[in-house]
């Protein structure tokens, strides 16, 4: 190199002055080299016009235009054509030099930006994380240990520099008709205007046991359709497969939350009835096929086998989604009985339990504390949760794992059995989204998760797939719980590789047929206010239902017992029942009707259940005792048959004078003037049922009509529950 | 682009025609490419993506939203408080901006990830939070929360308690209630005066798996051997995770296996059962002493108990809870009056004699800054307080007496109490040493190192398993 100059440029005075092509400017060549190019196209373009239609003939034109525009102007004026070829020489070679430079400096930028981000992403990884985006998720209770190990996954998975982007809680769902009521309500359980209380955290994704519970619950927040295909849950955006679901951010223009459906399906799961060892040793047969036609073919060969079921251990359906869906398969299945014999069949009523893995944890107790499996009862879970338990897994909050290779597990050890009608969890996707928590960011987030779990599908929690097939676990792979497992553990005869689905019926339909089968409860709800409610209710056996970090977690007073108890029985109550609100103590009078927290019984539609958790939730202490014989002689009773429920701490006995005289008239007049009234007397603690004086006013009741329930540690809900299935 | 020419070109002038490619124009092409880069980059990080329609919030209401737990204190003291302050007014006589008590659930996981949901979400459904006093540093550095700029009357405040709603130096929360491990004991037993001794002897701890543990773990590392190492705001370093905290939960491990194995069962509740069946010794926070002198089992005669409460013999966790104003309050000059009546004094000695809560103000147990001696403790019960007597046959539970001993056992806890670390990533942290502590109970864990480097790691809110 010299100077400025390249090795392109000859040195001055080499060649001589440059000839007067040369000294025309690249400019200007350019310009004539256009100039040429300009008429080729012109006359390329007009002769290929004629013969548009046929390719090959078009390129044979322009080329012999070109060829011909050439040779004419080559044979005429030659030297131009030297100085044009020449220009256009010179003209690319600078352009390519130009194309090199702007490329290595493009490069040049390329390398310096990578470099500052590689820069960058090295200093964050040595900065403290970022916060994770929260993400709340809810399903069934027997959910919850599949879904948690899935989301701790999926978190596991989602890291920047080993900080997670996200974290995943996930909570159980009340049951249908309380979902009904809460999504009615904004999430609210109750709202005094003071206070309010929610049913949990809003969650911001729900998998709901089945399609037809998602149907069923109230859609005031649908989102647009889009012009997606309509969902199941008549009217959802998206569409099956569609995980963005469309443009994000729809707006909606309903209330709170906005529904949109991401799958309708995360996998499957048929319900089962299952049985003991010592019954299914009597029932099992190789001969058998694992699927029969019918629930009633299979208690049918359950019968043949000499096994007498007294009756079918089915959570309770106001609380369980998959409990209701199963019972009108159930009621089927005995065709000849009455609706309320088989609704009893399905209910035995010392196995009441709110759902799947409440039922199940009490016969893991039961083993552990060495006691014999019942023979004559079925169960009646979705699959998934059964090899769960099979498998010893952690049963969603209700209880942790267990040793498997104990005797007593095996003892109590669940073998499925399967009939076509009964029917299939399918467990859709669907987004939920709150009024001032709608960010792109939550709907990425959620996106992402459904987007997670398609590709690691559910079936590694024990689940089917869409098709109910159960498919065959990667080679190796022991961290997941494959439905192998469980095949493993009773046979692979035992349960079969494919289901047919059987779609679950309409919530509705299942508690219109479940209303038509119990018998209604008419509920009048009397609670004591009195000062003593403000005490503490006492320490109890108590079952956590979730993990509670620091902080005050105790039981409470026995009116916030009493309080939360009967908030749950009346979640419970169904639109055929019927429901009352009476308070009493020495300055609250029950029979008026100005007296906070009274409240007259009606039909349990949502509006009065919902007037009925207000006040309960408002009520404060007032007075000192009133006479449990003045309060229920002040309850307001119908004619029809009735449930005096009696909430207190039991009063002291010098609060009761002339028991006795009680006891006579509970046992003649009152008795006589409401011959349909069961009393039950609910006690909330310290005292128990033992206690005399309240020993003597159930006594007098007579058997049958008066009873006594002491409420303990366990969750309201469970309590609720079994109370409630006593009473019917 | 060529550069331009004309005329003769002289001797030794650079030629610009040509294939003559100057220096100049290698400079200007290249440049022309590495702007060209830069601007696509640009344009790639600022382009604007589709529109984001969001369903806003309703931030036009005019009530104080107060979100926070279950109330379950008693007689549902939080509840009463809420209440008091809408049927009072200011000084002047302006009445109250109505506030409204909005309980998420009894479960402080649940709590958290409810207010952590919705302060990401830039939501302004709440004015007023109530979270547990390791949430601080989280939500604080998240820009979560609001700072108090002009907080009077500070030192009327317990210091620790005061320190657990700072981050960086700024006052983003204050306290509402604290909560100090202290020691139950039946009558006629003679509560142990060293940790060793307390450990030998067996008690009933927390130690299932929830936060209870973290809790109990962290009071057992700090008196045997590792104070001051994992709490506050000092980092700790691998070293003194190795080489102290990690021998003493090795050290619990044989303990854990004997005089507290059915501690692994237990949380706070599960050993107030306990110890209302007849264990004689209990690691439990203030609220259990109303819970249990309301237990027929744990009274005697009149209104007399048959158990005692004491300080831990070392040094206890400093927990409780704080109240913090939304960093997206539509209403944070209301917000803060309304934290500072459920602060004030009145507030909190009605949260302790009512509600079983342990104030965070000295004056609420008649102490002063000056005067703090546990010698000093006043307190009164609370129909004393408010002016309601007991139910005719009921006894005053807690009486006066009752409530001034375990004043004075809350405010000699107070002295050696520590906080758990103060890091944004504390759920992280504590999820991480709660896995780590029951694998080296179960024996499955790595070595002293492993555990080390994971528990450092965990404080910076990278998750690990041990």
């Amino acid at each position: 190199m010299n100077g400025p100059e390249t090795e392109s440029t000859p040195p001055p005075g080499a060649h001589g002055p440059p000839p007067p092509e040369e000294r025309r400017t690249p400019l200007r060549r350019f310009a004539e080299v256009t100039a040429y190019e300009l008429c080729s196209s012109v006359l390329i373009g007009l002769l290929v016009s004629a013969f548009h239609g046929i390719f090959w003939l078009n390129t044979v034109v322009a080329l012999a235009v070109l060829v011909t525009v050439s040779v004419l102007v080559w044979r005429s004026h030659p030297e131009r054509v030297g100085s044009v070829l020449g220009g256009a020489t010179t003209t690319l070679t600078w352009a390519a030099k130009g194309l090199a430079c702007l490329l290595a400096g493009a490069l040049v930028m390329v390398i310096v930006l990578l470099t500052a981000f590689g820069v960058r992403a090295l200093r964050d990884a040595a900065q403290p994380c970022g916060q994770p985006l929260e993400l709340r998720v809810m399903s069934a209770p027997e959910m919850l240990t599949p879904l948690r190990a899935a989301a701790s996954e999926f978190v596991a998975d989602r890291t920047d520099g080993g900080c997670r982007r996200y974290t995943v809680t996930v909570v159980p769902e009340p049951g249908p008709v309380a979902l009904y009521d809460a999504f009615s309500r904004l999430w609210r359980r109750s709202d005094t205007g003071d206070d309010q209380q929610l049913l949990g955290p809003q969650p911001d994704v729900w998998i709901p046991a089945t399609s037809a519970e998602l149907d069923f619950v109230p859609h005031s927040g649908q989102a647009d359709t889009g012009g997606g295909q309509t969902g199941i849950g008549g009217g959802l955006t998206g569409t099956p497969g569609d995980q963005a679901g469309g443009t994000p951010g729809q707006t909606g223009a309903g209330g709170d939350p906005r529904f949109r459906l991401l799958s309708r399906s995360l996998g499957t799961s048929p319900m089962v009835l299952a049985l003991f060892p010592k019954a299914d040793t009597a029932v099992a047969s190789p001969y058998s096929a694992p699927l029969k036609a019918s629930t009633s073919a299979l208690l049918a060969q359950i019968a043949q086998a000499g096994v007498r079921l007294r009756g079918i251990a089915r959570p309770v359906p106001d609380t369980s989604s998959a409990a209701l869906e199963v019972t009108p398969a159930l009621y089927d299945a005995r065709p000849g009985a009455s609706p309320a014999a088989n609704e009893k069949f399905a209910s035995p009523p010392d196995l009441v339990a709110p759902d799947a893995v409440t039922l199940l944890c009490r016969f893991r107790a039961q083993a552990a504390q060495g006691a014999d499996p019942p023979s004559d009862v079925a169960v009646a879970v979705p699959e998934q949760v059964l090899a769960d338990y099979d498998a010893g897994r952690a049963l969603g909050d209700r209880c942790g794992r267990a040793d498997v290779a104990s005797t007593s597990s095996a003892r109590w050890q669940l073998r499925p059995y399967y009939a076509v009608d009964l029917p299939t969890m399918d467990y859709p996707f669907v987004q939920l989204t709150w009024r001032g928590q709608d960010t792109r960011a939550r709907t990425d987030a959620i996106g992402d998760l459904r987007s997670w779990l398609s590709g690691h599908p559910l079936a590694e929690q024990g689940l089917r797939d869409g098709n109910g097939e159960i498919p065959a676990p990667p080679e190796g792979d022991s961290s997941h719980f494959y439905l192998s497992r469980l095949q493993g553990m009773v046979g692979e005869r035992a349960v079969p590789p494919g289901v047919r689905l059987k779609g679950a019926p309409a919530v509705q339909t299942a508690l219109d047929r479940l209303a038509a089968a119990r018998p209604k409860v008419a509920a009048t709800l009397m609670l004591d206010v009195s000062g003593s409610m403000d005490q503490a209710a006492g320490s109890v056996p108590a079952v956590r239902p979730s993990p509670a970090a620091t902080g005050p977690a105790s039981g409470g007073t026995r009116l916030n017992r009493a309080v939360t108890f009967l908030q749950s029985l009346v979640e419970q109550l169904q639109g055929s029942d019927r429901v009352g609100l009476q308070v009493f103590s020495s300055s609250a009078d029950p029979r008026s009707p100005v007296t906070f927290g009274n409240v007259q019984a009606r039909d349990a539609q949502p509006d009065q259940k919902d007037q009925v958790a207000n006040q309960l939730q408002a009520i404060t202490t007032t007075g000192g005792d009133l006479a449990l014989r003045t309060a229920i002689s002040g309850a307001g009773l119908s004619s029809g048959r009735e449930d005096l429920i009696l909430v207190t701490d039991g009063e002291s006995a010098g609060s009761n004078p002339g028991l006795s005289g009680t006891a006579a008239w509970l046992a003649g007049p009152f008795r006589s003037a409401n011959p349909n009234l069961r009393l039950t007397v609910v006690l909330t603690g310290p005292a128990g049922c033992g206690t005399a004086h309240i020993k003597q006013i159930t006594s007098a009741m007579g058997p049958g009509r008066g009873s006594c329930v002491a409420l303990t540690g366990a969750p309201e809900q469970e309590q609720a529950a079994q109370f409630l299935s006593g009473l019917r | 682009m060529p550069p331009p020419s004309g005329g003769e070109t002289r001797a030794h002038e650079p030629r610009h025609h040509g294939t003559h490619f100057s220096r100049r124009a290698v400079l200007l092409c290249a440049s022309v490419g590495a702007l060209a880069v830069l601007a696509a980059g640009f344009v790639s990080q600022i382009h604007p993506s589709a529109p984001y329609h969001a369903l806003a919030g309703d931030c036009g209401r005019d009530d104080l939203v107060v979100a926070g737990g279950t109330d379950v204190s008693l007689k549902a003291q939080r509840r009463a408080l809420i209440k008091q302050w809408n049927a009072s007014s200011y000084p002047d006589g302006r009445p109250h901006r109505h506030a409204r008590l909005v309980e998420v659930s009894d479960s402080t996981d649940l709590q958290h990830s409810q207010l952590a949901a919705v302060e990401q979400s830039g939501g302004c459904a709440y004015d007023v939070l109530i979270m547990d006093n390791t949430w601080t540093a989280q939500f604080a550095q998240a820009g979560y929360l609001r700072k108090f700029t002009n907080l009077s009357d500070t030192a009327d405040f317990i210091p620790a308690a005061l320190r657990t709603g700072q981050w960086r130096g700024a006052q983003y929360a204050v306290p509402f209630n604290v909560d100090v491990g202290l020691l139950y004991y039946h009558e006629g037993t003679t509560p142990p005066t060293t940790w060793s001794d307390l450990v030998e002897q067996g008690y009933d701890a927390q130690l299932a798996d929830y936060e209870g543990l973290t809790v109990n773990v962290l009071e057992d590392v700090w008196n045997d051997g590792a104070a001051h190492v994992l709490t506050g705001n000092a980092r700790t370093d691998e070293k003194a995770l190795s080489s102290r905290v990690y021998p003493a939960i090795r050290r619990l491990t044989a303990r854990v296996q004997t005089s507290l194995k059915t501690s692994r069962q237990y949380q706070e509740q599960d050993a107030i059962t306990a110890f209302a069946n007849g264990d004689k010794l209990m690691r439990n926070w203030p609220y259990a002493f109303s819970a249990l002198a309301t237990e027929p089992r744990m009274r005697a005669s009149g209104d007399r108990l048959l158990f005692h409460v004491a300080p831990l013999p070392g040094h206890t966790v400093l927990g409780g809870q704080n109240l913090a104003i939304s960093a997206h309050s539509p209403s944070p000059g209301a917000s803060a009056d309304l934290v500072r009546y459920l602060s004030g004094t009145a507030a909190q000695r009605q949260l302790f004699s009512c509600g079983g809560f342990a104030p965070a103000r000295y004056s609420a147990l008649g102490l002063t800054p000056a005067e703090r001696s546990p010698a000093d403790v006043q307190a009164r019960s609370c129909s004393a307080l408010t002016g309601r007597p007991p139910a005719p046959g009921d006894p005053d539970l807690p009486n006066q007496q009752q409530l001034t001993e375990l004043g004075q056992a809350v405010v000699t806890a107070l002295g050696r109490a520590l906080p758990r670390p103060e890091t944004e990533h504390y759920p992280t942290f504590s999820a991480t040493f709660r896995e780590c502590s029951n694998k080296i109970f179960d024996g499955t864990a790595g070595g002293a190192d492993s555990f080390a480097h994971d528990v450092a790691k965990a404080l910076n809110g990278r998750p690990s398993s041990c």
